[in-house]
């Protein structure tokens, strides 16, 4: 399942399985089993208690322990999750989570590395060949060769 | 009156040689010792120079030779004692091994107390070994050590000096031990007032022996290259030795082939010299120079040194002669006292400033560029040359009154280096004026001092290279070598003549001439005026010479009765071997040439009585002179690469002075027609001579642009005409024969074939830097053409011309194009590529010269070479469009058929593609190679694609039905391997079956390959054509948005167009159904081979044209990465040129435009896809059905995935495997990083790592981060070669975790990380996650691990956008 396309490695949900591993079970059971009736809405909060909260159209960033219910999409939080707009749901949680929430972060960190790598080369490998090349250790699988 | 005629220098030096060289072949043995010697210590020095440790070894080693030497000299030195000798080498030695004198205090005191030690016991004035090794000791510590060099100045001038004239065997002497040494070119400028130190010594010592005058002949001789050092010289020269001379030449005369041992060092030496003179003459030049500038100041005293240089540079030179000897011995013994007090005064003066690097000051203070000056000496001696030609004609007799004589132009420069230094500071205009004025008075005097030099010269290696032949018959021997003397002396007495003259008028004219501001360069019309108010004096010397000359000739009646043409060739056959006296291996194998000839030229000679006349002067003059100028060239050729520049520096400063000066053409020097003949001549000489052809003369020539045309017509005759056989004379210039090694070679296609690679290397290197404007004159000078032709130089030629000259008429470069064809040049892969080069140099030129037409007109433009430019405009080059050319059907196919010529190289397939690209920018020729391409193609993926039809069918077969191998393999005839295949049918027998099947198959590709050929062609053609285009519209648009003006549209209409006629090129419905094949083609392999690749990958290289070709194709087809340039190139434009404001209105105009062309192009790009296969999947079907075979192709050939199938990286990177796209990676990077050599320093401690390597970090641009890391922690030892630099990117990444720093937060289960949202905690928190970006690309950059993790989305960030 496609959630968000860059545009050479698409990231997907599945992404977010590293981040937080229960998360993603969740989400993968949201996809899986039918949500009429759990009461979702599109909002989002990074705080763990997020998964016992009624889900949301839009969501709740703790920062410093103020909780900032952010909306996925325009008035999200009065929208509820349904059958039909689920995987709407789940891509743009993971967006939020896994790009949103740390854009600047990122776009400073590709800045410096820009600087170095050209992003047309970089962009040649996939993401495990990236890791091998960076960290050394492929602590995924060995079969990395296509 | 008995005018000294043989006074003059050359003679003695001639004799000198022939004695030299009877003695060289006597001592054979002796000789090969020798002759390696200097070689073999100058390298040794040089590794001293580096290595000083092992200096003891090599000194040893050097010892060994010297002792060699010594023995073959003087057998019973060896018997002396050298106890002292050996002891101060040992110390030598050991202090250059212990590198004790790389301290220079240190060193200057040793060598105080060594050159102490020397001097009292005047071990060095020993005679033989010891005095040697001493010396060479001497040279060894200045050579090896940094330091005292100025003191070796000192040491030089007290103790080595005197003993340069006291040294009977010149070989012993210091100057000629040290001639090799390092230090000579390290001092460059000031190595000459080491010279001068220790000439002006010996000049002390030997000032008043006059009967020694004939000796500074010598020094004229070696100062020929050098102008004023030389009027210097020899207005002072003759002064003083005037009176001497008629009893030397006497003495001279007396004994000319006076054969000793001894002169035999002279000719051992002449290499070196030769090898040489540059350095040593140069330096001298400056030296005499600056002290003309000096002006009266020191004119006294300068006038003396002067004397005294020219002295000790003949001292240097001759040979000692058995009659000097005692003379030479005594003023040392005698005056020893003025020696040395002339040597200390000399520092004072001019010396000092040069010897210890105050020259540059002292040259900028008298307005003249350093620079330019140091140029002046080497690059003179090509315009001298050109020049010396010049004069030559002018020798006849009764043109004598025209020429100038060589005090002249001395009087002329002296008067202008002196008003320059009476105002010291000078503007930076002054100086510009007063070195072109510099220059040009430098090159008349050139002119007019080469004459005598530059004469005699060739007679001397007249004799040289007749020698052997004298060995063999020896009674011709001495009387040619006495008559050539004679002849000689005829001829340079003359100038002696002119030159005794020259002191009367010299006084006198400084006093005229300074009135004379320092001019403009244009003053040598000016120039003429006052050598004819000369001539007339010299019309009384004209009679004596005249009547000298009489005298002279009844001795050289007998190389007089030559016929020029006989002689001349002589002089050719004979010339290797003259030229092999400086390579000495060479020489051995000459010697037996010309001894062979030698013999069979000889005797025609003698049969030939005839009557050489008088005007034998004018005849002969320019012969010897080819030989001259090809000697001289062959010296110059030695420091080619930096004097290339200068050369050609000076040929356009020539040139634009021609410019400026229409009236400086006519008077430019236009060789006869037997000149030419001699020069051309010299390719008729085996490879080896070859090499050292004259092309600089002959360059340095064609500045008159009726040569030019002579030499090209010649060259161009030549070369069409490949059976002129029969038809040829023996003799005569276009020669019938080549002169090999140890035959002629007669056959005429041979000769053809070796002469016209011969040509066609000449032409390549005419063509290299300049434009001739012979290639590309129009073909409707046919008429003009053959009237030319007609009247064309070589007589000989011409009857065979005309019969050939039906064809003619077409302009020389489409003749060049036609010569394509030609099957002899064809077959030969070497002709094919030179004749390439030529084109490619030609229509080079004729690019250049349109673009540059157009700049001017446009009168915007940034331009390279004004000066160029300059004269372009003037010139009638203006026409030269290159659209002027219009190619008929026939040539372009004749150009196109080049490429299916197997012998076609890479590299000259990219010239070729050049040179269609520049005609293609008319459209005519443009279409017209379209329609050839088109056909091209259709041609080949025909073939090929019938060819693969036919593969697929075996293949198929070959898979489906094992038995119907044997069909096939009886198809394919190999019996052999079907009777095998039916007994056993293991697949493993199937496999090597199918590969040799294969194999056979493959190597029928040469369609494939061919068509590959032309692809690449085409692209390489489309994306320079859309570039130039670009460019193009570029200009347009600049004057449109001047005019206000939106031509745009036009513009893109007419790339549209181009494209368009592009992509009919593949729309051809051949190409298609090829695809497909090779698609199916390589499917079906990889099905075969699906389990075994290894099997195949012998066979890959010959399925890569097959891919590449396709992907090349689908690179035109699909790729706008020209246009991109184009586009990025305007906008860039667009940028620039909006900030003028007044733009503001036609800006918006083009940005809308930019903005409509990417739709435009999406549009004929949808089209293009529509028509055709969707070429997107096919690439990818492609790439994926073949991984493998790509794969291989790029390990085997890692370059291919920037070159041809860059498309896959760009667009299907998936298929590639890591290693392949990780070492593609490492290679872009390193493209990159070119140019970032020095290396980022960081000084970093543990404790604060993170901050400290941040601060150092992101204060560096980031460019200068591509440079090699070095990083050092305080307190912690140690070098980094790579495991700090390891250590540092490991901490630091732990770093980078660090929660202190709230960076970045770990994943669920820990182990990675990925970026904090909270991070902004930490205000500075945008800069630090730039600074790890940089940390992780450098690492990546550099191939270093980090200690970190993150998660698949971050890695995907990365990658992503």
């Amino acid at each position: 399942l496609l959630i968000f396309s860059l545009i050479g490695q698409p990231l997907t949900y599945h992404d977010i399985e590293d981040i937080d591993p229960e998360y993603y079970r969740n989400l993968t059971w949201i996809l899986e089993n039918d949500v009429t009736g759990l009461d979702l809405n599109f909002r989002y909060s990074i705080d763990d208690k997020i998964y016992s909260y009624p889900f949301s159209n839009s969501y709740e960033a703790e920062e410093f322990g103020v909780i900032i219910i952010r909306d996925l999409i325009p008035d999200g939080r009065n929208i509820v999750v349904t059958e039909e707009n689920k995987r709407d749901y789940v891509q743009r949680i993971c967006y939020a989570k896994m790009a949103n929430d740390i854009k600047e972060q990122i776009e400073a960190f590709l800045q410096g590395f820009h600087e170095i790598i050209p992003p047309h080369l970089i962009q040649i490998f996939d993401n495990k060949e990236l890791e091998l090349m960076i960290s050394g250790l492929p602590d995924i699988d060995s079969t990395l060769t296509l | 009156v008995n005018v000294p005629h043989s006074t003059h220098p050359e003679i003695q030096r001639i004799a000198h040689l022939m004695q030299a060289n009877s003695a060289r072949f006597d001592a054979e043995g002796a000789r090969n010792i020798e002759e390696s010697a200097p070689e073999v210590t100058t390298t040794q020095i040089q590794i001293i120079g580096r290595q000083r440790n092992q200096a003891l070894e090599i000194v040893q080693q050097q010892e060994a030779q010297p002792a060699e030497l010594g023995a073959a000299e003087r057998p019973q030195a060896n018997n002396e004692p050298r106890s002292i000798f050996d002891r101060i080498h040992d110390e030598v030695a050991y202090l250059q091994s212990s590198q004790y004198l790389q301290d220079n205090r240190r060193s200057a005191e040793f060598n105080e107390n060594f050159f102490e030690d020397i001097r009292q016991n005047n071990l060095a004035a020993e005679e033989g070994e010891e005095g040697v090794r001493v010396i060479r000791g001497i040279r060894n510590i200045f050579d090896g050590a940094g330091g005292g060099r100025n003191n070796f100045l000192n040491i030089f001038n007290q103790v080595l000096a005197p003993l340069e004239s006291g040294r009977r065997d010149r070989s012993m002497r210091p100057i000629s031990l040290l001639e090799g040494s390092e230090f000579i070119p390290i001092f460059g400028n000031s190595g000459g007032a080491t010279f001068r130190i220790h000439t002006s010594n010996l000049g002390g010592l030997q000032a008043r022996d006059g009967s020694r005058a004939q000796n500074a002949a010598h020094s004229q001789n070696r100062a020929q290259n050098d102008n004023e050092a030389i009027e210097d010289f020899e207005s002072q020269l003759l002064e003083q030795l005037a009176p001497a001379a008629p009893r030397a030449a006497q003495r001279e005369e007396r004994q000319p082939a006076n054969e000793e041992p001894n002169p035999f060092e002279e000719l051992r030496s002449r290499p070196e010299d030769e090898a040489q003179p540059e350095a040593a003459v140069a330096p001298e030049n400056n030296s005499s120079r600056s002290r003309g500038r000096q002006g009266r100041r020191g004119r006294r005293q300068e006038e003396t040194q002067i004397e005294e240089e020219k002295e000790e540079t003949k001292q240097q030179e001759t040979p000692a002669k058995p009659q000097p000897q005692e003379e030479t011995k005594t003023p040392q013994e005698k005056k020893p006292e003025p020696a040395t007090t002339q040597a200390a005064a000399a520092p004072e003066s001019s010396i000092s400033f040069e010897a210890f690097g105050l020259a540059p000051d002292f040259l900028e203070k008298n307005g003249i560029d350093p620079v330019f000056f140091n140029e002046l000496d080497d690059e003179l001696k090509y315009e001298i040359m050109a020049q010396y030609m010049n004069k030559a004609p002018a020798r006849e007799a009764p043109t004598m009154a025209r020429r100038t004589p060589p005090n002249q132009p001395a009087a002329q420069s002296q008067p202008q280096t002196q008003p320059q230094t009476q105002p010291q500071p000078q503007s930076q205009t002054q100086a510009q004026n007063a070195i072109s004025a510099d220059f040009m008075s430098a090159l008349n005097a050139a002119m007019n001092l080469t004459l005598p030099t530059g004469q005699a010269q060739p007679a001397a290696t007249d004799s040289t290279s007749n020698r052997p032949a004298n060995m063999n018959i020896q009674s011709l021997v001495n009387n040619l070598s006495s008559s050539l003397a004679g002849f000689l002396g005829g001829n340079t007495s003359q100038n002696t003549s002119q030159n005794t003259s020259a002191p009367q008028t010299t006084q006198p004219q400084p006093a005229t001439t300074e009135q004379q501001p320092a001019a403009a360069p244009a003053e040598t019309a000016d120039n003429n005026a006052p050598a004819q108010a000369q001539a007339q004096p010299q019309g009384q010397e004209n009679n004596t010479y005249n009547e000298n000359l009489n005298e002279a000739l009844d001795n050289a009646a007998f190389i007089a009765s030559l016929a020029p043409d006989l002689r001349e060739e002589i002089l050719a056959t004979a010339e290797p071997a003259f030229l092999a006296s400086l390579p000495p291996e060479m020489v051995m194998e000459a010697e037996a040439i010309r001894a062979r000839h030698g013999m069979m030229r000889m005797n025609p000679l003698a049969a030939r009585g005839d009557t050489f006349m008088l005007d034998d002067d004018q005849n002969g003059a320019p012969e010897a002179l080819g030989l001259s100028i090809h000697d001289l060239a062959n010296r110059v050729r030695r420091q080619q690469d930096p004097h290339h520049e200068r050369v050609r520096k000076i040929r356009n400063f020539f040139k634009e002075a021609l410019s400026k000066d229409k009236t400086l053409g006519s008077k430019l020097y236009m060789p006869d027609e037997k000149t030419l003949e001699a020069i051309l001549k010299l390719m008729y000489m085996s490879e080896e001579s070859f090499e050292r052809f004259p092309y600089n003369v002959l360059k340095s020539l064609m500045l008159h642009p009726q040569t030019e045309n002579k030499v090209l017509d010649c060259l161009l005759f030549l070369l069409k005409n490949p059976d002129l056989g029969e038809k040829l004379e023996e003799d005569v210039f276009p020669c019938k024969v080549i002169y090999e090694k140890n035959s002629i070679e007669k056959n005429y296609r041979v000769v053809y074939e070796k002469i016209s690679l011969k040509i066609l290397f000449l032409l390549e290197q005419l063509t290299r830097n300049e434009p001739l404007s012979y290639f590309v004159a129009a073909p409707q000078e046919e008429g003009a053409d053959k009237k030319r032709d007609k009247k064309k130089s070589l007589q000989s030629l011409n009857n065979i011309k005309e019969a050939g000259n039906k064809e003619g008429g077409n302009s020389p470069l489409l003749e060049l194009i036609r010569l394509l064809s030609r099957p002899g040049i064809a077959n030969s892969a070497t002709h094919m590529k030179l004749l390439l080069n030529v084109l490619n140099n030609i229509t080079r030129h004729l690019k250049t010269t349109t673009s540059k037409h157009k700049e001017n007109e446009e009168n915007a433009m940034k331009t390279e070479e004004p000066k160029e430019q300059q004269q372009l405009t003037k010139g009638p080059q203006g026409e030269l469009e290159a659209s002027r050319f219009k190619l008929d059907k026939e040539l372009v196919s004749r150009l196109c058929a080049c490429l299916t010529n197997p012998t076609l190289e890479e590299d000259s397939l990219y010239k070729l593609s050049n040179i269609i690209c520049i005609f293609c920018t008319d459209k005519q020729n443009f279409t017209l190679f379209i329609a050839e391409f088109k056909l091209f193609i259709n041609k080949f993926s025909e073939d090929a694609n019938k060819m693969l039809a036919d593969k697929m069918k075996i293949l198929k077969k070959v898979i489906s039905d094992p038995a119907a191998q044997e069909g096939d393999m009886t198809i394919v005839q190999d019996k052999e391997l079907l009777a095998s295949n039916f007994n056993k049918r293991s697949t493993r027998e199937k496999e090597q079956l199918l590969m040799n099947l294969l194999n056979r198959l493959d190597a029928e590709t040469d369609y494939e390959i061919q068509l590959n050929k032309i692809l690449k062609l085409i692209k390489e053609l489309f994306e320079k054509s859309l570039i130039e285009f670009g460019k193009r519209e570029l200009s347009q648009e600049q004057k449109d948005i001047t005019t206000n003006k939106d031509s745009d549209a036009i513009d893109t209409q007419a790339r549209e167009k181009v494209k368009d006629q592009f992509r009919e090129l593949f729309e051809v419905g051949q190409l298609q159904s090829l695809w497909i094949n090779i698609t199916e083609f390589l499917s079906s392999l990889n099905e075969i081979f699906a389990n075994n690749w290894a099997i195949l990958s012998p066979i890959s290289h010959k399925l890569q044209p097959v891919l590449e070709s396709f992907f090349i194709i689908y690179k035109i087809l699909n790729d706008d990465e020209a246009y991109e340039i184009y586009r990025k190139g305007k906008s860039v434009r667009l940028r620039e040129s909006r900030k003028p404001v007044n733009f503001g209105i036609s800006r918006l105009i083009s940005e809308g435009e930019v903005r409509d062309h990417p739709g435009l192009l999406e549009d004929s790009f949808q089209r293009l896809r529509q028509t055709k296969l969707d070429s997107n999947e096919m690439l990818s079907l492609m790439c994926e059905k073949n991984k493998n075979i790509l794969n291989m192709m790029v390990k085997q050939n890692p370059h291919l995935l920037s070159d041809s199938l860059s498309i896959v990286v760009k667009k299907m990177p998936k298929v590639l495997d890591f290693e392949n796209k990780r070492s593609y990676f490492k290679n872009e990077l390193k493209k990159l990083k070119r140019g970032y050599y020095s290396s980022v320093r960081l000084q970093v401690s543990r404790a604060n790592l993170f901050i400290e390597s941040f601060n150092q970090i992101m204060q560096r641009k980031p460019n200068e981060m591509r440079g090699k890391l070095n990083i050092e922690f305080y307190d912690e030892e140690g070098v980094d070669a790579g495991g700090v630099t390891r250590e540092w990117f490991l901490a630091l990444s732990k770093e980078i975790l660090n929660p202190n720093y709230a960076l970045f937060k770990p994943a669920a289960h820990g182990s990675a990380f990925q970026p904090s949202p909270q991070s902004n905690i930490n205000p500075d928190h945008l800069k630090f996650f730039k600074f790890v970006g940089r940390i992780i690309g450098k690492a990546l950059h550099d191939g270093y691990m980090l200690d970190c993790y993150f998660t698949r989305s971050f890695y995907k960030h990365i990658l992503g956008k």
